[in-house]
């Protein structure tokens, strides 16, 4: 079986916020273009923002910056950001 | 960029240096009660760029949804710590960024999720996919590997 391509949202999700629903949309939209098994998760700032966070983010196989600042952690966002920037993870910011 | 307290206009944190300001321009066809930019803008995307390679032209125009951008006066020290501009709007202004030797580093002030369509899935998220599906097997080869080094260890342990 193939495994799910698991993408970690780094942000503080609000359903009602659009871009937050459209970005969770867009990345289906493209897994089921490319039928590529998808899990999709949010990753709320303030839990990045400590000395564990490198073991939470290990386990995506890319993370984007998600949209809705000002985030609840600016210094969780920072960390994740800085991990996928000093590890060479697959990261997007949009 | 070795600016310590380089931050947010957003934040408020009285620092000296931010990086991040407010957009100086509403773009044309601003929503009501929207953000400064929340409507489509034409960018110009910067040849030899990743973006580039995935819009696979110049000319492109994108959604907006935001408020704030990439404070001009910092584009230099941008560039000089290693990101490259690798979309610009209208009049110039920075519009996305990258890490040329990054295995995928773009950010985008557009938000390309916003034109996404389940019949028409945007090319940025297929490419911002297909590297982290890439990845994922790359790191799986890796883990298999290892797993099948620890695997009498692994015995031991339970038996």
């Amino acid at each position: 079986m193939v495994s799910a391509v698991r993408i970690g949202i780094i942000g503080d999700f609000e359903p009602s916020y659009h871009s937050h629903f459209a970005t969770n949309a867009a990345l289906y939209d493209a897994a089921t273009r490319l039928n590529v098994p998808l899990m999709v998760r949010w990753i709320p700032t303030p839990s990045l923002d400590n000395a564990d966070a490198p073991k939470i983010l290990d386990s995506w196989d890319g993370l984007i910056a998600g949209p809705g600042s000002p985030y609840k952690s600016f210094a969780g966002m920072l960390r994740g950001i800085e991990f996928a920037r000093t590890r060479d993870w697959p990261f997007t910011g949009t | 960029m070795k600016i310590a307290d380089a931050d947010s206009a957003e934040n408020n944190s009285g620092s000296s240096h931010y990086v991040i300001t407010p957009l100086s321009c509403s773009l044309p066809d601003r929503r009501e009660g929207g953000p400064k930019a929340s409507s489509e803008e034409r960018l110009k995307i910067v040849p030899g760029t990743r973006l580039h390679s995935i819009c696979g032209s110049e000319d492109d125009s994108e959604q907006y949804y935001c408020n704030y951008g990439v404070n001009e006066e910092y584009e230099k020290q941008f560039q000089a710590a290693g990101l490259h501009i690798s979309a610009r709007g209208i009049q110039g202004e920075t519009r996305a960024v990258e890490l040329p030797n990054h295995r995928f580093f773009i950010a985008t002030l557009f938000q390309p999720q916003l034109s996404s369509r389940p019949e028409a899935p945007h090319r940025f998220w297929l490419a911002f996919l297909r590297a982290a599906r890439q990845f994922q097997k790359a790191r799986s080869k890796r883990g298999a590997t290892r797993a099948s080094h620890s695997r009498p260890r692994a015995k031991a342990a339970t038996g």
